[in-house]
């Protein structure tokens, strides 16, 4: 059928009846699972409870309460600390990296990694056990020096912790950045008399600048948001807590909850767009040949002391939380002591005994998770990257928005909009509280990460290697079978292991939706089991079989990632 | 259904036809009004720099690309609208686009598979084509461990298995190194010749589609410019873009006037040389006098040459040894000649700033559109 001059858009979808259906089976898909509850709650927020009508009402009653206003400045307050303890802990070691030629180089750079196999909320309860107020770190200052350090007091804690947790991510995002400099800009500076620490800080920081607020941004965005580092240090007074307190309490018609889910939402789109708006425009990326980087140079005896000195104590930061947690798990009774009295296995064979299901669900969750999100993630790739449907943009729009949704806001969104819709094969369920609900919010949630991974992935396989299967006879299908998804395997591979450790490791969305105990993933048992003094000993070694998961998880999408691309040869791009 | 590559297929050869062909991308027009006729069992060459919709009208053929108007027919079938698989012809990308998770031999059979031919005539195929182009022992590699060379080999094996109506070849030795591309340039002439299919290939060198092109159509700018066999355009060029694409020529800008029934070409240096011809077919105006500098007749000593030459007298500026030709660059009266003299061994060279006659035949003088 010839296509006619004009209606090129019809002709598309008449030329491409399938990819067509697939593409608006995305969409629905997204419609329902993520579109439609996230604009539930933002109507709820806006609605007048008796009448049903518009109203800023809500919005009004919440910052006209004193504990919601507290709760909010709290929330940005630790947001912003945490991103400046972390840039402040980040900044010499980026600094040692890029400036000097430093053996401790490498030992920084597998730093970064440790604090992101380990969930805040789990290290949470043992950064309590160390630094508490009677931990075993201010119980040694008390005896040898008379005095302590409130390292964990109320909000202390929560930007404690979280910045351990996220510098990585700020590390590796300013040494990318200084990395990106091309040498020529300090060298011309240098060429004019600027030097040392007066260099750095009039061009390179500058100069660096964009990259970091880029990542700081991404970083403020998800302490904000998280739920379950204040809930088990028990502080309640900021957002994402209360806002999970007055549902869990009063229910899902108490309005607070929506606006506050409402506000979390607008503070991540703005995040997000400062770091969209910092990053446009400011390419200052290597334009020279000679590569870019700051020149290096040796360090002489003291410096090398010093930035030793440094690194070491930032690595026994960055590991405390795993030291602290292999004593919590290991350990009999552990309390107004410096280290546990005595040490035992039971904690372990009580998870294993007792709550299996934590584990198993997990398992169960992750996996069928992580095969909707690349399934998902390869079709939205494939029909972005090789279609010319129209309309195709918005579905990696949509799919990627899931970021900025914090996941107690679409837990929230779920159970106002799905109460009333029952499973029609388990009688009187309702779809809110069934647990394929968490699988589907879980790959909602993670979708853009495996969505990146699939496209990145689709972006190394050259159109030439489909087209060569078409002029050979093959179909779309048959190309997109044999040709493109073995190519995009290691991508793939990649997307789904990285999907897989969420159910260990989300607690925000599945303190929402788990209904009952024994429907829980290993991040609702480690709460579960924080919640009394008795069952820390179990949650710690919960959290040591999470730490785990996600550490082997991480390890295998890099060597899938690395063995793919030796045996496909890297040369392949073209 | 017989498998043999080896019999003459001149009977079995197909045309290529393409006739009204406009192509737009947006709102630039890549290609304008191609009309084009490629006879059974030819080797054509679509030639032209960077740009020219070479590429593009090798893919519209292939069916990758489609056109806004016109029509595409291979043989008498017309296949403007159909899809890449389902046109039985057999394209070599520029890449080779070898898929490289695959071996060599599962390569070959694709299209074989594709086809659903039976899997023992696949193997005896696959080792048959293999065999061709000397590769067989490596049919269990994968192409990354292959050189340039071989890949693109595979790449031809992987075509001509299936037995494809037309080849299409994409700029097909452009990655690989000069000695190699010769020696491949004289492997892909054997072979088409052997199989006598009908071939298409693009190219940007025009020493390239000199050499093995029965047929060659010169593209700028979307459209045809010329379309022949390598000496026609490289003896009688239709426009100064087709003789200056093709080797070194002299050009003089000027108009064509007519003077007592003669044709007179006025230069702009100054020049004024009545044409051989009285050609009524030609019009006045603006044009371009090229002649070739292989046809320029140097010498020191004046000497008297036959009446039909145009005679022109200069100083030798500049001096190229290009190994058996040495390429003098001639000041004359308000412009400049190229003049090639054959190098033998004992042979003096002419020093710079030597007086030097040329002398330059008529006949082997053309005139030119712009």
């Amino acid at each position: 059928m010839p296509p006619e001059g004009g209606c090129v858009v019809i002709s598309e979808f008449r030329k491409h009846p399938g990819q067509a259906a697939v593409m608006l089976l995305i969409f629905g898909f997204l419609l329902v699972f993520l579109v439609v509850p996230v604009v539930q709650v933002v109507f709820v927020a806006f609605m007048d409870a008796a009448t049903g009508g518009f109203t800023l009402l809500n919005f009004k009653d919440f910052f006209a309460t004193a504990l919601f206003r507290e709760s909010f400045w709290n929330s940005i307050y630790v947001g912003i600390m945490a991103v400046l303890v972390a840039s402040a802990v980040s900044m010499p070691l980026a600094y040692f990296t890029s400036r000097f030629e430093f053996k401790g180089a490498v030992i920084i750079q597998s730093l970064g990694i440790i604090p992101l196999i380990m969930p805040p909320f789990v290290g949470a309860v043992a950064m309590l056990m160390l630094f508490g107020r009677n931990g075993s770190v201010n119980l040694l200052l008390d005896e040898w020096f008379g005095f302590t350090i409130p390292f964990m007091e109320g909000l202390n804690g929560v930007i404690f912790v979280q910045s351990i947790h996220y510098f990585p991510f700020i590390l590796i995002n300013l040494s990318a950045a200084l990395q990106n400099i091309d040498r020529s800009m300090e060298e011309s500076a240098q060429n004019l008399g600027c030097s040392g620490m007066r260099l750095f800080r009039r061009i390179v920081l500058p100069l660096a600048m964009p990259g970091y607020i880029a990542g700081a941004s991404l970083v403020f965005l998800k302490v904000f948001d998280d739920l379950g580092t204040p809930l088990l240090l028990n502080v309640n007074n900021m957002l994402a807590p209360q806002a999970y307190l007055r549902i869990a309490s009063i229910g899902i018609k108490d309005p607070m909850g929506y606006v506050i889910s409402v506000i979390l939402v607008v503070i991540a789109l703005g995040a997000m767009w400062l770091a969209m708006l910092t990053l446009k425009g400011k390419e200052y990326a290597t334009v020279q040949k000679g590569g870019g980087g700051l020149a290096k140079r040796r360090m002489r005896p003291w410096e090398k002391f010093f930035a030793w000195m440094v690194v070491l104590v930032i690595m026994g930061m960055v590991l405390a939380p795993h030291f602290g947690l292999t004593l919590l798990s290991f350990g009999t009774i552990w309390s107004y002591s410096v280290l546990p009295d005595a040490f035992t296995f039971e904690h372990f064979t009580r998870i294993f005994t007792e709550t299996p299901e934590y584990m198993t669900n997990t398992v169960l969750y992750s996996f069928l998770a992580g095969v909707i999100d690349v399934v998902l993630g390869t079709a939205i790739a494939y029909i972005v990257l090789r279609t010319k449907l129209i309309g195709r943009q918005w579905l990696d729009y949509i799919a990627m928005a899931a970021v900025a949704i914090p996941g107690l806001v679409i837990g929230i969104g779920y159970l106002r909009t799905f109460y009333g819709y029952h499973v029609p094969w388990l009688e009187n369920q309702s779809f809110a509280t069934w647990w394929m609900a968490i699988v589907v919010a879980l790959a909602v949630r993670r979708l853009p990460y495996a969505l990146r991974a699939c496209t990145a992935a689709l972006q190394q396989v050259s159109v030439a290697l489909e087209e060569s299967a078409e002029n050979l006879g093959a179909g779309k299908l048959s190309t997109v079978r044999k040709i493109v998804v073995p190519l995009m395997a290691g991508g793939i591979l990649a997307g789904f292991v990285t999907s897989f450790a969420t159910a260990a490791v989300e607690l925000g969305m599945t303190l929402m939706l788990v209904s009952k105990n024994s429907d829980g993933p290993l991040s609702y048992g480690i709460y579960v089991y924080m919640q009394s003094a008795a069952g820390r000993g179990a949650g710690a070694a919960l959290g040591m079989v999470a730490v785990l998961v996600v550490g082997v998880c991480t390890l295998l999408s890099y060597l899938v990632v690395e063995q793919r691309r030796k045996k496909l040869g890297i040369g392949q791009a073209n | 259904m017989t498998s043999s590559l080896h019999a003459s297929r001149s009977d079995s050869a197909v045309s290529v036809r393409l006739e009204g062909i406009n192509l737009s991308f947006g709102k630039t027009h890549v290609l304008k009004g191609i009309d084009l006729q490629i006879e059974p069992g030819e080797f054509f060459a679509f030639l032209g720099p960077s740009g020219c919709g070479k590429t593009t009208l090798l893919r519209l053929i292939a069916g990758f690309e489609s056109a806004q108007t016109g029509q595409v027919f291979i043989g008498d079938r017309e296949v403007s609208y159909l899809p890449p698989w389902q046109r039985n012809l057999g394209m070599v990308f520029q890449s080779y686009a070898l898929w490289p998770h695959m071996t060599v031999r599962k390569n070959v059979a694709f299209g074989l598979e594709e086809r659903r031919v039976p899997r023992h005539e696949i193997n005896k195929r696959v080792d048959k084509a293999l065999d061709l182009v000397s590769l067989l022992e490596f049919a269990d590699r994968r192409p990354p461990q292959l050189s340039g060379g071989q890949q693109q080999r595979v790449a031809l094996a992987r075509t001509i298995v299936i037995e494809p109506q037309v080849l299409l070849l994409d700029e097909p030795l452009s990655n690989l190194d000069a000695k190699l591309r010769i020696q491949m340039r004289h492997e892909l002439l054997a072979l088409q010749r052997k199989l006598s299919i009908t071939t298409i290939f693009v190219t940007h060198d025009q020493e390239e589609a000199n050499t093995i092109a029965d047929r060659i159509a010169l593209m700028k700018d979307g459209a045809i410019q010329q379309e022949g066999i390598p000496v026609e355009l490289y003896d009688k060029p239709v426009n100064r873009f087709v003789a200056d694409f093709l080797g070194t020529a002299n050009f003089f800008e000027g108009k064509l006037e007519r003077s007592d029934g003669m044709w007179v070409f006025q230069a702009d240096n100054g020049l004024a040389i009545p044409l051989v011809d009285n050609d009524d077919r030609r019009k006045p105006g603006s044009g371009c006098l090229v002649f070739r500098p292989q046809n320029v007749k140097v010498s020191v000593k004046a000497e008297d040459e036959p009446g039909d030459t145009l005679q022109l007298h200069g100083t030798v500026s500049n001096r190229e040894f290009l190994g058996s030709t040495i390429r003098y660059m001639v000041n004359i009266v308000g412009d400049s000649v190229f003049a090639d003299v054959k190098h033998q061994q004992g042979q003096l060279l002419l020093g710079i700033g030597t007086d030097v006659d040329l002398h330059i035949q008529r006949d082997q003088i053309i005139v030119v559109s712009t």
